[in-house]
């Protein structure tokens, strides 16, 4: 019978919560409250969609519906009604579940709250637990922001959990979510805490970083993931002097050498770790050494449960025992016929390490976000000034990169200064901040310009 | 136009993009993540200076530090400005 999330949590030691947040905690009797309901019969064998912007409703969602639902679509917290509406037709999804309303045509929708339990005595999460039917359920992540509509890859809870470690030394650790719990990184972190019978605080993600860090602080969080970008916003804040962590991590873009150094002077006790993972692939390794990329001698001897490799033109390649699959609806593997997955990453060798360029097809990573040149390319041609444009990447010692635009304007006598904010604005009304350029600079040459640059396919 | 007066002007230009409106000027302890400056804004700053400066003080920092007010970020300008030779 498959293990699912319920089974590993009727037989994990608690904390007295789960989840802390700044309004709720949940504790364990809630969900035996919520498993004996009926709305596990509701959803056994289907189709089902889970959206919440609160992360204790969705981790609530992600344990009913393990082991319950044929497949359960993860949707992303910052969606809209469209995008929540479009990916449920992707997956096909026959019941939404949201902490709010939502009519979706031809799907039936529930809202569910977290039941509270008061004057009586809770249910045993065990006696709930014990003779409970499951299926291995079938976990569909959506790839993050692209122009087109994201892909949906079909994981499953070991492929997510191949990375997640269970042993003494994370005992009492206290876990801080700053991530949205759904997408992959927040899963990795919760994951994590889960199956380690740990607390996870969840702080309010809409709320500024000082704000959350000071959460954090006082909930006394002992282990903590943030993109590296997030990591020089919460050291810019004077509330970060008051975390005592033992275990950093950073994911989600590059980290470089600064910011791995300004986390060990400023946490000198704690363990320092930087993953490299994507949707994909899931988590491909993990580096410890507080030194930027990754040594060459992984090649030869992998970290646990992983085949690295990089080929002639610099494309790193990962093979794993235990991946996603597929993407959904699709029948091609992600991985080719000797299973090895192309991760679509350049690396290059400096002084015994690979240290990471960038994306082959040039997509751009500001701060963890994905921006495709194409789509900014295409705003900016929409300006009857403009006649060519080539968006590429800028390093940026604070958000990785940043997105460069060239342009070659229809008449040189133009006033670029002016110009310059008129295409910023422009920029602005039609995407979001990070895909506006960073740096619009005046040329007339796009080939010489971006010489040099990663080749665009 | 000295570091101080251009991290003054390209910070208010940056800020008037963001359509951020000052009530009052921004104080030298004034919290750079207070001002309506986020991460990204203050990558932007980072690499406008860069382009008029000639340097980017976080790239090759020994003692690496992200400020938190603005005295905090104008110091690490002045005491990272290569030497003039003339």
């Amino acid at each position: 019978m498959y293990t699912s999330l319920l089974h590993v949590l009727a037989g994990t030691v608690r904390e007295k919560f789960l989840w802390i947040s700044e309004t709720a905690a949940v504790s364990a009797a809630a969900i035996a409250e919520l498993v004996s309901g009926n709305e596990r019969t509701l959803i056994a064998g289907k189709r089902v969609a889970l959206f919440s912007r609160d992360p204790q409703v969705a981790a609530v969602l992600m344990i009913l519906c393990d082991g319950a639902a044929s497949e359960m679509l993860l949707l992303p917290s910052d969606l809209d009604a469209e995008g929540i509406h479009a990916l449920c037709i992707m997956a096909g999804s026959e019941i939404v579940f949201a902490d709010t309303e939502i009519a979706l045509e031809g799907i039936q929708s529930f809202t569910l709250s977290i039941p509270v339990v008061v004057g009586r005595r809770p249910l045993s999460l065990s006696a709930v637990v014990s003779g409970l039917r499951t299926i291995e359920t079938r976990w569909i992540i959506p790839t993050s922001g692209t122009t087109e509509r994201p892909k949906l890859v079909v994981h499953t809870l070991a492929s997510l959990t191949t990375a997640t470690i269970v042993s003494s030394k994370y005992e009492g650790m206290i876990w801080g979510l700053l991530y949205d719990v759904v997408r992959f990184a927040g899963l990795q972190v919760f994951f994590q805490s889960f199956m380690n019978g740990g607390l996870l605080l969840m702080p309010d993600r809409t709320t500024n970083i000082a704000g959350q860090v000071a959460f954090l602080a006082k909930h006394t969080c002992s282990a903590l993931s943030a993109t590296p970008t997030q990591w020089r916003k919460i050291l810019m804040t004077g509330e970060s002097q008051l975390l005592a962590l033992q275990q950093i991590t950073l994911g989600g873009e590059r980290a470089d050498q600064n910011i791995l150094n300004a986390l060990s002077s400023q946490y000198p006790e704690a363990n320092i770790t930087h993953i490299y993972a994507s949707t994909e692939a899931g988590v491909g390794f993990a580096i410890h050494d507080k030194r930027e990329g990754f040594p060459v001698s992984y090649v030869q001897q992998p970290p646990r449960g992983v085949e690295i490799s990089v080929d002639a033109d610099g494309f790193l390649m990962l093979r794993k025992e235990i991946h996603a699959e597929q993407y959904l609806g699709e029948s091609r593997t992600i991985h080719d016929a000797s299973g090895w997955i192309n991760t679509g990453d350049i690396v290059k060798e400096v002084n015994g390490r690979f240290l990471f360029l960038g994306r082959a097809n040039g997509a751009i990573n500001v701060g963890g976000s994905k921006v495709f040149p194409e789509e900014v390319e295409s705003v900016i041609l929409e300006m009857e000034e403009i006649a060519l444009v080539r968006v590429g990447s800028k390093k940026s010692s604070i958000v990785g990169e940043v997105v460069e635009a060239f342009v070659v304007t229809k008449d040189n006598e133009t006033d670029f200064p002016q110009l310059r904010k008129k295409i910023a604005a422009h920029c602005a009304s039609r995407l979001p901040g990070y895909k506006v350029p960073a740096i619009i600079t005046n040329t007339t040459d796009i080939d010489t310009t971006t010489a040099g640059k990663l080749t665009r396919r | 136009m000295g570091i101080r007066e251009k991290v003054m002007s390209i910070l208010q230009d940056i800020l008037a993009e963001k359509k951020v409106l000052l009530r009052e000027p921004i104080a030298d302890d004034a919290i750079l993540l207070n001002t309506g400056l986020d991460s990204l804004g203050f990558a932007v700053l980072v690499i406008r200076l860069e382009s008029e400066l000639g340097f980017d003080p976080f790239v090759e920092m020994k003692d690496p530090i992200y400020p938190r007010t603005l005295a905090e970020f104008i110091s690490v300008y002045e005491s990272h400005e290569p030497k003039q030779s003339e």
